[in-house]
């Protein structure tokens, strides 16, 4: 699904040059939940943000579900973006103005459906996080775990092919960051790719690898052998 | 997905009401001030005689009493004296000629119960009516036959068979004008030509009123020139009318309706024989350069529309300009307000080429707003004009072809000047803004 090898990142001004990623490999494979984890300025958001076709890289390959989009054009990694990505931010990101409908219509919109289709796929997304009932609301009459389930309708609107979810329970109490990630898992259990940056070892541990981000490098990851192992929070299996 | 960039151009006019209203104002301050001196402007430059324009010519004799090298076009008088109006008119090359100047008389309705009015009068010959494409409502002018056999013949205009009659047909009634009475035998109908190209010396902008009656009557009532110019070269020799008549003063409007070129290289011709001829009697001292010209050139040789409009309606330009700067500014703030907006569209997969269509259907959509206002502003700017300069009256009004214009000018303006706001949020580092939110 997704397999970046040798990819760098460097942020440059004046006077510094950072680098954010260097010489960093992954393999994400159709229908795994990975949490990518590591301390501040290890490097998780930029291979987020690279991983979502947000921010360019200097070198390396990328493929995502097949597709090389080291050279996109803007028009084409939108698209792909639209298509094969969907996103879950730890600040939610609803447009305020938009009732639930709307929100999650927006991705939709850059899709071309119909009408009829994106009604569709609307009530479906809302019914999966079970705001079904809560269309004409606006985001500000919701709680912030509620808000987070429109982000994940949003996300899964458009059927992507990758979740990509950054601190997704960041912003949220602990009840509801349990039921945001009970629902992200069942997502998952119905075969969603999710990769989840997060640096809450707790929650990196319910996913079924970990992958440990150290100096923009993949330090060392984690395979649990079955989900019921990682959530029971069995130290694992450590692959240096 | 035009309908879905307007609502959300709307539910962003919402969202910042005191900014998109500046906005609006700005522009609409801008449009308003531009087309309500545009409007003004439209009107005094265009064809006053439309389909016709280009038959009518007048001219500019070259009349100095003493021997010049050279006579500018400023000394050269643009009206022109009895004698030689009596003169020139004998030519038969023009189709049609003209003659008339402007009085005014009191005037007294029929009915006693109504007071006496003073109105315009205006003496005119029987071509004054072919030159100038009159239109009627009720009977006919006069003809060079009776204006001569019949002369106590009046013609009124619309307004005033309006006041006096209530508008109803008043052909065959007598009128009593100054001392005299007169047969009614024609009533014009709307004749408002802008600006007035036959009588620029009273006001290019004025409106003929009141009534008309033959030419022939000026030696017979000896009836002067009231309002407007008259200019003499020297006193008459006795403080007789006929002297008067005799004497080099200019004062009376002559149009020639010509048919074409060779028609007017012929009147040329004929004018400055006319001169050649004068110079025997000690007058015409000048180098005969006649001017004859076409109407339009004639309005541009009056200055019916002069330097410090143009200038004023430059700054008016310019103050639109201003006012779109300031616009530019306020929507790169508005839309920068909107940057965790655009850069969550951009990551669910809105382009550069999308947001920025969406921006500019809301950019569009303030400037056809600002247009609206500016409707508004223009309206009030031409009440205020009217008020200031009552000779405007005709030249204030707001046409629906300019109300587009306004409407279009505002788009256009807005469009141009968000392009660089626009631009600008869609080049946005859409990772760094998702995190801001």
């Amino acid at each position: 699904m997704l397999s970046m090898k040798h990819v760098s990142k460097i942020f440059q001004t004046d006077l510094i040059e950072t680098h954010a990623l260097r010489d960093f490999n992954l393999e994400v494979a159709t229908g795994e939940f990975v949490a990518v984890t590591g301390p501040s300025g290890s490097g998780k958001t930029t291979f987020l943000n690279i991983a979502g076709l947000l921010d360019p890289f200097e070198s390396g390959e990328y493929l995502l579900d097949g597709v090389d989009v080291s050279h996109l054009s803007d028009d084409a990694a939108s698209a792909l973006r639209n298509e094969k990505i969907g996103f879950i931010f730890q600040s939610f990101n609803l447009i305020p103005d938009l009732n639930l409908f709307d929100n999650v219509d927006v991705p939709l919109r850059y899709r071309g459906f119909n009408a009829a289709e994106r009604k569709r796929r609307i009530e479906r997304a809302l019914e999966t996080v079970g705001l079904s009932g809560r269309m004409k609301h606006l985001p500000s009459q919701l709680s912030g775990g509620q808000q987070q389930r429109v982000a994940i309708a949003r996300a899964l609107a458009g059927e992507p092919k990758i979740l990509l979810a950054d601190e997704p329970t960041g912003n949220l109490d602990s009840l509801m960051a349990r039921q945001v990630l009970e629902l992200l898992e069942s997502l998952n259990e119905a075969g969603a790719t999710i990769i989840m940056v997060t640096h809450d070892a707790d929650l990196a541990r319910r996913a079924r690898r970990n992958v440990h981000v150290l100096d923009g490098r993949v330090d060392d990851y984690t395979l649990y052998d079955t989900l019921d192992q990682a959530r029971g929070q069995n130290s694992g299996l450590t692959i240096p | 997905m035009m309908a879905y960039h307007l609502k959300l151009a709307w539910l962003s006019f919402r969202k910042t009401p005191v900014m998109s209203s500046l906005i609006i104002g700005a522009i609409g301050l801008g449009i308003g001030v531009c087309i309500s001196l545009l409007t003004v402007y439209v009107l005094m430059i265009k064809d006053p005689a439309p389909g016709f324009s280009d038959r009518l010519f007048t001219y500019k004799l070259d009349n100095q009493a003493v021997e010049t090298a050279e006579t500018s076009t400023a000394m050269k008088h643009p009206l022109v004296g009895y004698r030689d109006a009596m003169n020139i008119i004998k030519s038969d090359i023009p189709v049609n000629q003209s003659l008339h100047y402007q009085t005014a008389a009191v005037i007294y309705p029929a009915n006693t119960n109504q007071s006496p009015v003073t109105k315009q009068l205006r003496l005119a010959n029987a071509g004054f009516f072919a030159v100038h494409r009159i239109p009627f409502l009720y009977g006919s002018p006069w003809t060079d036959a009776n204006e001569i056999s019949d002369p106590y013949q009046t013609v009124l205009t619309r307004d005033l068979n309006e006041t006096l009659y209530a508008g109803k047909n008043s052909v065959g009634k007598s009128l009593k004008i100054g001392p005299n009475h007169y047969k009614i035998i024609g009533v014009m109908d709307d004749f408002k030509p802008m600006p007035l190209y036959l009588e620029t010396d009273s006001g290019a902008f004025n409106e003929i009123t009141g009534a008309l009656i033959p030419f022939s009557l000026t030696p017979v009532l000896e009836i002067r020139k009231n309002g407007g110019s008259t200019r003499c070269r020297s006193d008459p020799a006795e403080d007789t009318f006929a002297a008067f008549l005799e004497t080099d003063c200019y004062w009376i409007h002559h149009w020639v309706e010509l048919a074409s070129a060779d028609d007017v290289a012929r009147f040329t011709q004929y004018l400055d024989d006319y001169g050649l001829q004068q110079r025997q009697f000690g007058r015409f001292m000048g180098n005969a350069m006649h001017e004859v010209h076409g109407m339009l050139s004639w309005l541009e040789d009056r200055q019916v529309v002069n330097q410090d409009y143009r200038i004023l309606l430059s700054l008016a330009f310019l103050f639109l300009l201003v006012c779109l700067l300031n616009c530019i500014g306020l929507l790169l703030a508005k839309f920068l307000g909107k940057s965790s907006e655009i850069s969550l569209r951009r990551a669910v997969g809105g382009s550069r080429k999308m947001i920025f269509r969406q921006y500019m259907v809301e950019v569009t959509l303030i400037g056809f707003l600002g247009g609206c206002v500016g409707l508004l502003v223009a309206a009030s700017g031409l009440i205020g004009i009217r008020a200031l300069y009552s000779n405007y009256e005709q030249l204030t009004h707001l046409t629906l072809e300019l109300s587009g214009i306004a409407i279009l000018l505002a788009i256009v303006s807005t469009i141009i000047a968000g392009l660089f706001p626009v631009w600008q949020v869609c080049r946005l580092p859409v990772s760094q803004h998702l995190k801001s939110q």
